[in-house]
């Protein structure tokens, strides 16, 4: 027995690295940094029974369809076909077990390396719990003009979702993340998205959240990006009990080039924490993020933003932002922006702001004859503009912006 | 018009307008002029309603109704406008949004037919022309980014397309090249009209070359001391404001 040499699968040897973290609740200590203000405990205290919820009319899954798009149905964190439109030319779409078989080379070597597991907890978690996921390349030249619509539906209160999206080169397509949650009870989604840009591939993405008033979603987004690569996202959280979103951005070639945008939207006593890295590997890379957002109610927020550039990274231009708008009193908003600079020849920018309505632009509003109610939704409409005018998709916008009404009426 | 009788206002305790009265009357345009922390713009603060200041005594009359308790909007929408020292910057609202917004608010409490986007867009080409500004100044964000001269002109621009009965300019000329307050000085007089009445508060007579005054004030510390017509601006010019606070002692003393 002592000789036996074992032969570990490609999952297995994932599997173990992965639980050995997940065993360390140590990664969960509320008193430590990572948690100093996101209820934590609360979650530890928790045990989410495995319920699901069988009574989902089908049909009615295509009214989350957007306009014009290539929609795959993902339940449960499994792609149903029979619920999704056909795989474009050009694209694959598989499990991820496939993918192990199929595929070698930075992809294959790249699954669960991309999302930091020593870093991030459930990044780690998801690993051990996952059952299907996805794997989505687009092959080199191809241009997806129709946004590919990945509708995440849970209707089980444990979902772990996975994605592993690869971009050849100068691929260029669209992808909209949607989330879902069709559960009746307390429930938890963990989901990891992992995508590789090769050589001057653009994506453009966009991640919407909406989870029910008792949902916990851990998000996990990671980006490795390859020579002149193009990646653009939006991470919108519109409702859900807890949304914890941690984003991780690896320039890791000349030439590439990052746009992050946020918008979180909480009301009532809910809480949204955003964790991002931006980190600069190679020199002559740009980066720009900038997150907002809006708390009404007894909601709280966290915002921590950082943005490393390596001894290597010289000549980076790297900016990142994070506003907040508070329409109550009981809101609460902790913003930490910082920069981590090893390079001595570089350009960065970080900012942060918590503030209320301006009541000076109020009552400017009001002189020319705009009601009080009419001037603040235009002013709370401003400030979300700037990051939905980054959204060109005129029916993503539509389902954004009664959200932001919904959050006056509360606030 | 406008009827100011004995208005005594104050900010956190502290007394700044000490009874003021005034009476404008249609197709009047009344300067103000005086020294710094007069009150002047405090003055025009509360008529326009601006809920920092209380109004401790008096009562503000405009077209015969007593608005002291009214709010900014509501008086916007009877015809009374203010153009700001200091306009305020609204990062993310659109310059024309924000204006079209406030025209048919106006336009929806007096009953009127409101404006569709390209009806309005339309209206704005000419009136941009009276304050010598692009069309693409509309389509930027309200006084971001805007020069102190711009500001002033998108002012006025608000004004003409408001089209209110009383405007009450607060130091619409300072900051001002001489080829701005020329333009924005025709602007206002291409406004001018039998209806229409001015208050028009500045520290210098220059702008007084372009705007005929029908009469000129003089406030010191939260009461107007003298009234008289446009000479009594230019004497204040060359002889500054101690010579009326003597003669207002000499006066009270008499």
């Amino acid at each position: 027995m002592e000789n036996q040499v074992v032969e570990f699968s490609f999952f297995d040897e994932i599997n173990k690295k992965a639980n050995i973290i997940c065993d360390d609740k140590s990664k969960l200590n509320p008193k430590s940094e990572r948690w100093r203000f996101t209820p934590i405990r609360e979650y530890n205290a928790l045990t989410f029974s495995n319920l699901q919820n069988t009574n989902i009319n089908l049909d009615s899954i295509q009214s989350y369809r957007f306009k014009n798009v290539i929609l795959f149905v993902i339940m449960n964190g499994k792609i149903d076909l029979q619920l999704s439109d056909s795989i474009p030319n050009g694209v694959q779409i598989e499990n991820l077990n496939k993918m192990a078989q199929n595929y070698s080379g930075r992809i294959k070597s790249s699954f669960t390396k991309i999302s930091n597991i020593q870093e991030n907890y459930f990044s780690a978690e998801n690993i051990t719990q996952f059952n299907n996921g996805l794997f989505i390349n687009v092959e080199s030249n191809i241009v997806i003009e129709k946004p590919i619509q990945l509708l995440n539906i849970q209707t089980e209160t444990n979902s772990f979702p996975r994605f592993l999206i690869n971009g050849e080169e100068n691929s260029q397509f669209n992808i909209i993340e949607q989330y879902i949650n069709l559960t009746k009870s307390e429930s938890k989604s963990n989901s990891v998205v992992e995508i590789s840009l090769q050589n001057g591939s653009n994506l453009n993405h966009i991640c919407l959240q909406n989870g029910t008033k008792s949902h916990w979603n851990f998000y996990s987004l990671a980006v490795n990006q390859y020579k002149n690569s193009l990646f653009t996202s939006s991470i919108i959280s519109l409702s859900g009990k807890r949304i914890i979103n941690d984003i991780n951005c690896n320039l890791i070639e000349e030439g590439v080039s990052t746009d992050i945008s946020g918008l979180y939207l909480i009301d009532n006593n809910s809480h949204c924490d955003n964790h991002t890295k931006i980190n600069h590997i190679a020199p002559f890379t740009y980066s720009n993020e900038n997150f907002k957002g809006i708390i009404s109610g007894e909601a709280s927020g966290v915002f921590n933003g950082l943005i490393k550039v390596l001894p290597d990274a010289q000549k980076i231009n790297s900016s990142l932002t994070n506003r907040n708008l508070l329409l109550s009193n009981d809101s609460k908003m902790n913003s930490n922006p910082q920069l981590e600079i090893y390079a001595d020849d570089v350009k960065c920018s970080h900012g942060s702001t918590i503030g209320q309505i301006d009541g000076e632009a109020l009552f400017y509003m009001q002189s020319r004859g705009i009601s009080k109610s009419n001037a603040t939704k235009i002013l709370v409409k401003g400030f979300a503009d700037e990051i939905l005018n980054k959204i060109k998709i005129k029916s993503i916008i539509d389902y954004i912006e009664p959200k932001i009404e919904q959050l006056m009426r509360n606030s | 018009m406008l009827n100011i009788k004995n208005l005594h206002a104050s900010i956190e305790e502290k007394k700044i307008l000490k009874g003021i009265n005034l009476i404008v009357n249609p197709g009047e345009l009344h300067v103000i002029m005086g020294p710094n922390g007069a009150g002047k713009s405090t003055l025009a603060s509360v008529l326009t309603g601006k809920d920092k200041f209380n109004i401790d005594n008096g009562e503000i009359l405009f077209d015969g109704q007593i608005i002291n308790e009214l709010p900014p909007e509501e008086r916007a929408c009877k015809g009374m406008f203010m153009s700001f020292q200091y306009p305020i910057a609204i990062p993310g609202v659109n310059n024309m949004y924000f204006l079209k917004e406030a025209l048919n608010s106006q336009k929806k409490y007096r009953g009127e037919t409101q404006l569709d986007s390209i009806d309005f867009l339309g209206e704005m080409k000419t009136k941009l022309k009276y304050v010598g500004l692009e069309e693409s100044f509309i389509h930027r964000p309200v006084n971001d980014g805007f020069s102190g001269g711009e500001k002033k002109r998108n002012e006025i621009l608000q004004m003409i397309t408001l089209e209110p009965k009383l405007s009450i300019l607060d130091e619409t000329d300072s900051g001002l090249d001489i080829d701005a307050l020329k333009i924005i000085s025709e602007g206002i007089n291409n406004f001018r009209n039998k209806d229409r009445s001015f208050i028009l508060i500045t520290h210098y007579q220059r702008m007084l070359d372009y705007l005929k005054p029908d009469f000129v004030h003089v406030m010191i510390q939260g009461e107007i001391v003298k009234s008289g017509d446009k000479s009594l601006a230019l004497e204040l010019e060359n002889k500054g404001y101690s010579w009326i606070l003597n003669e207002k002692v000499e006066t009270s003393q008499s």
